[in-house]
């Protein structure tokens, strides 16, 4: 078996002021070439697991390894090299073209003020290909619609080469053909690259379809890891999301969950 | 030219009027009074310059606050010193001013301790600054007079006006023939001399200077010297520092006041001014700005001090004391 | 949006052709032949030597080097609290750097030798710089709306610090105040064209090590921080540079508005949010500004000279509503 690439072991963190911690006793990995896929309700803490594996959290106890090493111990540019976050953020508030938003991805190769390099241009060019971007590579980013601005996010993710991907709700606001296609574009990087990604989402269906292993978060802690036929249980579900639910097995298209109409307490 | 042309000659009807005509405002300096006061005649009124808060009681003041440090100087000259009850923190001349209740700043005077000294007349500087302190004084039943503090002009009638107010008429006009009889010695002395073309410095930054709409582009005149800046209408006027390097006076006065707390820097340390010849020759004379801000009796010392500045070593009459301690009647 | 080489050269040229008019401007008139030969060294009489080469020569300069530095501030502010409002004034550098001043006019004088005003204003300045950055960090970091918040009301104590001091000023002293306040370019001489010129050209320099992280940062700290980089550091860079080139140039010319909003806003409307040229633009197009204002300032009521802060705040506005207009159109 590979060496994981994200490896969390009894990761606790609380947020300064509160009460109860946010994650508690988390013991997770991913591996390259897998997709690890985490779901749960509301509040979980899975968020907060994403941002303590990407370094911007520092946990109160417990450790996060990246690639071997404790993330503490990787420097800004170094880590930004090799784990790429695609999560929430103001893109739409700048002008920048798309051309110019997947340069960012460059930013931990290149020095302060030096223009890209000829290799930079070219990893941009080839990953706004990749995504399916080239027709509008000019367009600002507040042109573009929402399953295009998450190609361009993705695209933006590839430049930095990396060889982990951690997602935070890649298809919130995307229509089911555009959350298709995302998670399409990425099961392809990971298969084609030997990425790592670790993916968080409300979407049931689609990370039952595309995660090799689920996470089932509530309240903090990890309740159920697994294939997903062995976390989407309706009795394992319902505990988590506090409703009565169904789930069925479609082999191909993936798992369907849905909660049961009229059975809240 | 002889100090007492410039004088247009003052109509006692004028102490009664508010507001104010221009024609008796010596801007330009009248070759012909009399056709002047013929004008003001014509004209409907001749205002003094000066205004009274409303039509005074005949009655001579004998409680006076005098906020304007000149003024205070004139009334102890014409002998109606006992009649000062209030004075502002810098009017500390004569001597004997000092013994009277300071009540503040001339700008900004402290109303309640002027009320307090009980006064039936307060002199205040003309203009906007003190519009204010008017009005309230005048809405709380006190009598203002209020003094230009301009021209030569502004002198004698201010003369004149405090002698009517103070009840010493024979006094005032004494000290007028007395204040012409100084300049007239002070122009003497320096008939003969060569116009040197002066620039006065009132402040450094941003720079002013006097204009001729001011007394003391009269006394360069008088004192043997050519005011650079005298071609401007103004009484103190800002100028560019530029102006200055082009009009390349050939000496520098500069006002220096011990009173005052904060001084002015010198001209050679000032940034740029180096490019004036006169800074970088070292040209500069100092003056007692006391002495020469002030348009009252010691006008003549006054002008003998900017003569000796102007033209050191000529020799200038001696000075005496306008103060005269005698008291005029009631 | 225009190429950046374009705007190098337009504001290139913007700036000769300012400076030029900020030679021709000035309380003297003088005819442009004058002054041209004033400049080369050669035939022209000793009083417009002077004027050109001892006054308006260190004057446009300055103006340049102010203009450029108020630009960079202004750029790096907004940056720095992603905020299109923040320039110098908003976090209280002009204030204390103000507030500085006005003591030592209205209480020393000149009583520690020339250049007291503008030691006491830089000190002014820096006080109101590590009041502001010490409420505005806790736990490690810059909190961007506490900043802007605290910076408001360290501006807003030391505003009232100035009111106090100009009460209780005599006459000359408090018109010498107020005048300060309001802005000049021809305070200082060469020694202090030199320190400002100095300071300007090391932040500036400085701040084109930051321009990526700045690109990042317009995404969001996080997203920066994702992108490798490291946000507090760069926070607190940007922080000091803007606000240390904002107290230099107060102590030197006074306050002196508008071109730390107006110019970094103008440049990013018609050449883009990148900061590799917003930066280097802004510099060019702030010195531009500046001298311009400082010639309007010159001229316009001669032999009367305007604060060049007037200048500023009267012709900056309309001229950004009306570039704000034609964009958005």
């Amino acid at each position: 078996m590979p060496d994981p690439v994200l490896e969390a072991f009894d990761l606790t963190y609380r947020y300064p002021g509160s009460p109860c911690a946010a994650v508690r006793g988390i013991t997770l990995r991913t591996l390259p070439g897998r997709l690890t896929g985490i779901i749960g309700p509301n509040g979980a803490g899975k968020s907060t697991l994403a941002r303590l594996f990407a370094g911007i959290l520092t946990p109160s106890s417990g450790r996060v390894r990246v690639l071997g090493r404790p993330v503490e111990e990787w420097s800004r540019a170094d880590l930004a090299r090799r784990l790429a976050v695609v999560a929430q953020e103001a893109s739409r508030a700048t002008s920048h073209t798309v051309t110019d938003y997947v340069s960012l991805g460059r930013n931990p190769y290149v020095s302060a003020w030096a223009p890209l390099t000829t290799n930079d241009r070219h990893v941009v060019a080839e990953a706004i290909e990749r995504l399916g971007l080239s027709d509008l590579a000019r367009r600002r980013l507040h042109e573009l619609s929402g399953g295009e601005l998450q190609r361009a996010r993705l695209a933006r993710a590839l430049a930095q080469e990396p060889e982990i991907l951690i997602l935070d709700e890649p298809t919130a606001h995307l229509d089911m053909g555009h959350a298709l296609r995302t998670f399409e574009n990425i099961l392809g990087l990971v298969g084609e690259r030997g990425i790592g990604a670790l993916f968080i989402t409300h979407d049931i269906n689609l990370a039952s379809r595309y995660g090799h292993e689920v996470t089932l978060m509530s309240g903090g802690t990890a309740t159920v890891s697994g294939t997903p036929s062995e976390v989407l249980r309706p009795r394992t579900l319902a505990e988590a999301y506090g409703c009565a639910v169904d789930v069925e097995d479609r082999g191909a298209t993936g798992y369907v969950v849905l909660p049961v109409v009229g059975t809240l307490p | 030219m002889a100090f007492h042309k410039w004088i247009p000659r003052y109509s006692s009807s004028a102490l009664l009027r508010d507001g104010f005509v221009p024609c008796a405002r010596a801007r330009s300096f009248p070759r012909t009074p009399s056709l002047v006061l013929v004008g003001c005649l014509l004209s409907g009124a001749c205002s003094a310059g000066a205004e009274a808060s409303r039509d005074p009681s005949p009655k001579v003041a004998r409680r006076i606050v005098s906020l304007v440090p000149a003024a205070t100087e004139i009334l102890f000259a014409i002998g109606a010193g006992d009649r000062v009850v209030g004075r502002t923190h810098w009017g500390t001349h004569p001597p004997a001013a000092t013994r009277i209740a300071d009540v503040g700043d001339e700008v900004r005077p402290a109303l309640e301790a002027i009320l307090a000294l009980d006064p039936d007349l307060v002199i205040l500087f003309a203009g906007s600054g003190t519009a204010d302190a008017k009005a309230r004084l005048g809405e709380l039943g006190v009598f203002t007079l209020s003094l230009r503090h301009n021209t030569m002009a502004d002198l004698a009638r201010n003369v004149l006006l405090l002698g009517d107010a103070a009840g010493c008429p024979a006094g005032a006009r004494a000290l007028m023939t007395a204040i012409r009889a100084d300049l007239a010695s002070v122009a003497q002395a320096t008939a003969g001399v060569t116009a040197r073309r002066v620039y006065y410095d009132v402040w450094p930054d941003p720079p002013m200077t006097v204009g001729r709409g001011s007394f003391l582009d009269s006394l360069i005149t008088l004192a043997g010297g050519d005011n650079v800046f005298g071609d401007l209408a103004a009484p103190a006027p800002q100028v560019g520092l530029e102006a200055i390097v082009q009009r390349d006076p050939e000496i520098i006065i500069v006002p220096v006041s011990e009173a005052a707390g904060s001084e002015a820097l010198a001209p050679a340390e000032r940034p740029g001014w180096l490019s004036v010849p006169a800074v970088s020759r070292g040209s500069v004379v100092g003056v007692d700005a006391d002495l020469l801000g002030r348009l009252g009796p010691r006008l003549g010392d006054a002008a003998a001090e900017l003569a000796s500045a102007l033209h050191p070593g000529l020799p200038l009459p001696a000075r005496r004391d306008p103060f005269s301690p005698d008291r005029c009647g009631r | 949006m225009r190429s950046a080489k374009g705007g190098g050269v337009v504001l290139g040229v913007l700036l000769i052709l300012a400076a030029a008019l900020g030679l021709m401007s000035g309380s003297a008139p003088l005819p442009p032949g004058t002054v041209w030969n004033a400049v080369l060294g050669g035939g022209a009489e000793p009083s417009a030597l002077a004027i050109v080469r001892s006054i308006r020569l260190p004057r446009v300069v300055a103006g340049m080097f102010t203009g450029a530095a108020l630009a960079l501030s202004g750029t790096l502010f907004q940056a720095l609290l992603r905020n299109p409002l923040a320039e110098p004034y908003l976090l209280g550098v002009s204030s204390g750097a103000a507030f500085g001043a006005v003591v030592a006019i209205t209480w020393l004088g000149t009583a520690l030798g020339p250049g007291t005003t503008t030691v006491f204003a830089l000190i002014g300045g820096l006080v109101a710089i590590g009041v502001v950055f010490r409420v505005a960090w806790s736990g490690g970091r810059i909190q961007p709306r506490v900043l802007i918040l605290a910076g408001v009301m360290v501006s807003a104590f030391f505003g009232a610090g100035v009111m106090l001091l100009l009460a209780l000023a005599r006459g000359d002293a408090f018109r010498s105040a107020v005048l300060w306040t309001m802005g000049s370019l021809g305070r200082t001489g060469w020694s202090g064209v030199g320190w400002l010129g100095g300071i300007t050209g090391a932040a500036a320099l400085a701040s084109f090590g930051t321009c990526r992280d700045l690109n990042a940062l317009a995404l969001g700290e996080e997203a920066a921080a994702h992108l490798g980089t490291r946000v507090e550091r760069v926070k607190r860079i940007v922080y000091f540079l803007a606000s240390v080139t904002a107290a230099a140039t107060v102590s030197v010319a006074g306050v002196i508005g508008f071109i730390g909003l107006v110019v970094p806003h103008s440049v990013r409307m018609i050449w883009g949010r990148d900061h590799r040229v917003l930066i280097p633009l802004s510099l060019l197009g702030g010195a531009a500004a500046l001298v311009i204002a400082d010639a309007i300032a010159q001229m316009i009521v001669r032999p009367l000279v305007l604060p060049v802060g007037v200048v500023t705040a009267v012709l900056g506005v309309p001229l950004f509503l009306s570039l704000l207009r034609r964009t958005r159109a």
